[in-house]
This record gives C-alpha cells, sequence and structure tokens, in this order.
C-alpha cells in the first residue's frame, strides 16, 4: 500500500531532510520546504530509488536518501527563486546572527570561506561533510556525473583548507586551537 | 590541513548541531503530505478549469495539459507530458516564426530534481541556449548549440507567469532547455554549467 510505503520512507528521511534544510536556510524557511519537499516524495514515490515495492523492511538511508536530498535541493531552489534574492540575503544575515557569539568567533571563517566557493561547489562540500555522503551519492543528488562530483570536491576541499591555512598563519587572527603552524 | 581534520573543522561548524528548531513530527508531516495532496488536487484541477475559461489565446489547448501538470503535479510532469502528448500535437504544434522557434513553458504545482542529462536527452526538442532579453513572461534565447530537433538561431519562450513555479530565466543566463510538441515542461530546463555543457557535448557530438 503506497501510504505505508510513504510512512516507512518518512520515518527515514524526514530528520535528515529537516538537518538539510536547517543548513542551508533560514529556520522560518525550513518546514514549508520540508513539507513541499515530503509532498514531492508522496507524488513520486514510485521513483524514488531503493524504496522496495513491498510492505518489508525499512530503506536504507544510504539508498533513498541521497534521491531524496535531490528532492529537497529542488524544492528549496524553487523556494528560493520565488522568493528572489530578498531570501538569499535574509539566510546570509540569519545565518551570521543565528550563532552564539562564541561559535561564530569559532567558525566565521570557515562559514566565510564556504560563501566565497561557487554554490555548486559548497554544495558538493557540505553534502561531503554534512550529509556524509560519498561522491557517488552526491552525483545523485545534484545530477552531476560522479566524475564531475569528484573534481569540484577536490577543488572545494583545496580552496578551503588554503583559505583557512591563511587566515590560521594570519598573525593577527584568533589564536586557533588546533595550534596549526604557519608553514 | 587534510582531508580529516577538513572534515573535522567542517562538522564542528555544522549548522544542525546549534540549531535551536524543534525536531520535525514525522506523523504530523505524513498525515499533512497525504491530506494536503487531496485538497490540492482538487483546488488545482478546479483552477486549471478557470485558466481555460480566461481564453488565453497562446495557449491554444493548454487547458488539458493544464488539468495534466497542475492536478497531476510532479509525479505528471514529464511522463504524463510525454505519455499524452496527443493533445499537444493536435492543437499546439508550434512553427517557427519569424526565424525564431516559438515554444511555451508550462508550470507546475510540483517541484523535481534538476534534470539531467539521462532525462533531457529525451525531449525531442534539445537547445543550450543564452537569455537574450527577459520581458514580462517572454524570455527570448539566443542558441548557442542544438542537440535536437531544431536549427533555428533565436528561441522565443513564452511563459504562463499565472501559473505557479514557473521557471524563471536570467538575463544572460546560459540553460539547457528540452522541449516536446512546443511546450517546455516544468522540469525540462537547468543552468548550463561548463560540465553539463561538456556533458552534453560529449554524449550528442563525443566531443
Amino acid at each position: 500500500m503506497q501510504q505505508a510505503r510513504f510512512e516507512r520512507l518518512a520515518r527515514v528521511v524526514v530528520e535528515p531532510l529537516h538537518r538539510y534544510l536547517l543548513r542551508r536556510t533560514s529556520a522560518d524557511m525550513v518546514d514549508d520546504v520540508l513539507s513541499e519537499t515530503m509532498l514531492v516524495l508522496w507524488r513520486r514515490i514510485d521513483e524514488v530509488p531503493g524504496l522496495g515495492a513491498g510492505a518489508l523492511p525499512e530503506p536504507d538511508p544510504g539508498d533513498v536518501l541521497p534521491w531524496c536530498y535531490g528532492v529537497a535541493r529542488g524544492c528549496l531552489a524553487n523556494a528560493r527563486r520565488a522568493d528572489g534574492r530578498r531570501l538569499r540575503l535574509v539566510e546570509r544575515l540569519i545565518r551570521s546572527h543565528e550563532q552564539s557569539p562564541d561559535r561564530a568567533a569559532d567558525h566565521g571563517e570557515l562559514h566565510a570561506a564556504l560563501d566565497a566557493l561557487a554554490a555548486q561547489d559548497r554544495e558538493v562540500l557540505q553534502l561531503w561533510a554534512w550529509e556524509g555522503l560519498a561522491p557517488r551519492q552526491i552525483a545523485e543528488a545534484t545530477g552531476l556525473t560522479a566524475n564531475a562530483v569528484s573534481i569540484r570536491l577536490h577543488r572545494a576541499k583545496k580552496k578551503i583548507a588554503a583559505q583557512l591555512g591563511r587566515k590560521d598563519a594570519e598573525p593577527t587572527g584568533h589564536k586557533r586551537d588546533e595550534g596549526r603552524s604557519s608553514q | 590541513m587534510n582531508d580529516d581534520e577538513l572534515l573535522d573543522r567542517l562538522k564542528s561548524a555544522d549548522p544542525a548541531l546549534t540549531t535551536q528548531a524543534p525536531p520535525p513530527d514525522i506523523d504530523r508531516l505524513v498525515e499533512d503530505t497525504l491530506n494536503t495532496d487531496t485538497a490540492l488536487q482538487s483546488a488545482t484541477t478546479a483552477a486549471g478549469i478557470a485558466t481555460a475559461g480566461w481564453g488565453r489565446r497562446r495557449l491554444f489547448g493548454l487547458a488539458a495539459a493544464g488539468l495534466l501538470v497542475l492536478g497531476g503535479g510532479v509525479a505528471g510532469g514529464i511522463m504524463a507530458n510525454s505519455g499524452n502528448g496527443n493533445g499537444h500535437s493536435a492543437s499546439a504544434k508550434t512553427a517557427p516564426t519569424a526565424g525564431a522557434l516559438r515554444l511555451t513553458a508550462e508550470g507546475g504545482s510540483g517541484k523535481c530534481v534538476p534534470p539531467g542529462l539521462d532525462t533531457l536527452r529525451k525531449y525531442p526538442t534539445l537547445f543550450e541556449g543564452t537569455v537574450t532579453s527577459v520581458k514580462g513572461s517572454t524570455t527570448t534565447f539566443r542558441v548557442d548549440q542544438w542537440f535536437k530537433g531544431g536549427d533555428a538561431e533565436t528561441v522565443v519562450l513564452t511563459s504562463d507567469t499565472g501559473i505557479p513555479e514557473t521557471l524563471s530565466y536570467a538575463e544572460g543566463g546560459r540553460y539547457i532547455v528540452g522541449a516536446k510538441d512546443g511546450f517546455v515542461p516544468p522540469c525540462a530546463a537547468i543552468d548550463a554549467t561548463p560540465e553539463t555543457i561538456a556533458e552534453f557535448h560529449q554524449a550528442f557530438f563525443g566531443k
């Protein structure tokens, strides 16, 4: 029965999708986009890869999640398109103000470095680091080829590491716990 | 900084760790989804009829397609259009006018994963183009490359802005757009990044 399949899928994907959206947009947008995402998943329930037809076991998150992240990504892009630049600006402002001051001090540079990446490179890097996806799964979520993902991931890692390394090396910067040398 | 260090650093900055948002209520979400879908289907079916009643001349037989797209939502999308193209071809076939190919963008209440090569190559009309102007609901493309089904230098795409979620195009942006029977379905266009362009060129021209 389709409703039972959907419910099984929901139990596996809702929380990761919620976190995916929390990482990328303002808290008040999260619920709307999550609802839209679930609506799409329900309508496309037959297309979800890795979701068995039978009433049996819960789907493996590794099988279903990349595709579902792709849907959430599409819904978020639609919401952003609908709201235009205003929303993106609000998202940035919220991201920089929502963090507590000590965390902001810790991660401000990192978020700045992420913001400096091209949008698709940033998404690939975040899917790798935060969603914990392998390049093949990132390809499924983004519609890129696995090869393109590997290239982008490599480039994004290199860029961000270089940027953070540079910041860490600045003598006037915050003293960092990692104690990285300036080499 | 090696991969592991970078990963640790990124993980420690994960916004989901510090959020104060309450966790989602899965039961409510499931229930809402199933209820919303039923309500939306009846509402949008009514909207589809209203749209037809306005008699938008440019949209010819889009009433049927509108019902399909609006009522059927995403699952419909491409599949419904490709499987049920008779209504289109009978009444809405487009012919190049003044050298430009004219297409109509279909709206849809659904969302979609950005389509890839495998999806887009199924469309009989497929091109890579740069938007030269956006005026109201009319977007004009300079065709950079035809992959399938055309040779016009210009494509004029008319969007029905009355339908929500119709794709929007930015002037100067490059897109790969698929169409069937003169219509661009809701999930048939993507931003053309250098990677996607290379992928399409490889697939169609082997270079």
